[in-house]
């Protein structure tokens, strides 16, 4: 699920930076440090969409760097237990398929998959018994989360399209 | 005023907090997110197209936003902005009543939910909030995705 969310971080900044202009490197370097990361906690930070206010400066006395506490908004995608949400296939294997939510990777094992579904190794897509419903690069498929952890840089999602109103074309 | 600080560096590794409480499916959405608002994928292909539009390709995160924006295109259930603050007008009623939570919208809104059946299946707390209420559920349906455009 996509959020509007109200963040705080602290961003440092070396004394090169200080003077005119530093509102704007700050910002700069709150975007590098957040952008594009994942944390378990706020999920995918997708993008800084404004900056709220940025709190007076603490100076290091050992480094000499300026530490600033910012209030800002950020889009963020986290994943949750149980959540059902459309997702585009980006691989077929044997032992399941790839799809992608925005910046998630979910994986669906053999197990996720209803046992109507036939692998076929030449076209490398799942097909359901009367060939009515495909599985196959680039096809939408409807998924249920079933867990995840947390790695350095990116959620491990497991999900299933065994279930009602689950699986492609819905 | 600057204030000198004797240590203000602490070890800080990057956060993997997993709250393994957190659940859709009991609307457990954790500390962070239980307040937090819910965004649509029509609402993201919006915000994400001005701020493209804006910043370019001084995005730090510049594929994630690419594959993000292709990702809430393909899955949108309303053609522009204009289509899309209508629909949300209408929601954010129906969550001021009561009526159903944000993140059960953000839900029937992306994965593009018509039916009540379908509705209740997929988001289980619809069940607790609409049981013995049959009809209510799918008047909600209607009045919502008549406002879809795509």
């Amino acid at each position: 699920m996509f959020f509007w969310l109200n963040r705080f971080d602290k961003v440092d900044v070396p004394p090169i930076c200080f003077g005119k202009g530093i509102s704007e490197k700050i910002q700069d370097k709150l975007r590098e440090k957040v952008e594009g990361k994942c944390t378990g906690r706020y999920g995918y930070t997708i993008l800084v969409a404004r900056v709220v206010k940025i709190h007076p400066g603490r100076l290091d006395v050992v480094t000499g760097h300026a530490h600033f506490g910012v209030d800002y908004q950020a889009i963020v995608f986290k994943p949750f237990k149980n959540e059902v949400l459309p997702t585009e296939v980006s691989l077929v294997t044997e032992q399941g398929f790839w799809c992608q939510a925005g910046p998630l990777e979910i994986f669906v094992g053999t197990e996720g998959i209803p046992k109507d579904y036939i692998f076929n190794p030449t076209d490398k897509l799942y097909s359901s018994e009367d060939e009515d419903k495909l599985i196959r690069k680039g096809s939408a498929c409807r998924i249920r989360i079933l867990g995840m952890t947390v790695d350095a840089d990116k959620f491990k999602v497991v999900g299933t399209m065994k279930g009602p109103y689950l699986g492609p074309d819905q | 005023a600057v204030i000198l600080e004797q240590n203000p560096r602490r070890c800080a590794g990057p956060h993997r907090r997993m709250d393994s409480k957190e659940d859709a499916s009991q609307l457990k959405l954790g500390e962070e997110f239980k307040d937090a608002r819910c965004l649509w994928n029509a609402e993201v292909a919006v915000i994400l197209e001005q701020l493209m539009g804006r910043a370019g390709n001084k995005l730090k995160s510049l594929a994630m936003v690419e594959d993000t924006l292709a990702y809430v295109t393909k899955f949108k259930n309303f053609r522009n902005k204009a289509d899309v603050q209508e629909a949300r007008k209408f929601a954010a009623e129906e969550i001021e009543k009561g009526v159903i939570e944000g993140f059960e919208m953000a839900v029937i809104n992306n994965c593009g939910i018509l039916n009540e059946e379908e509705a209740m299946e997929l988001i289980p707390t619809l069940n607790d909030k609409f049981q013995n209420r049959e009809g209510e559920l799918q008047d909600f349906l209607d009045q919502l995705t008549e406002r879809f455009s795509e």
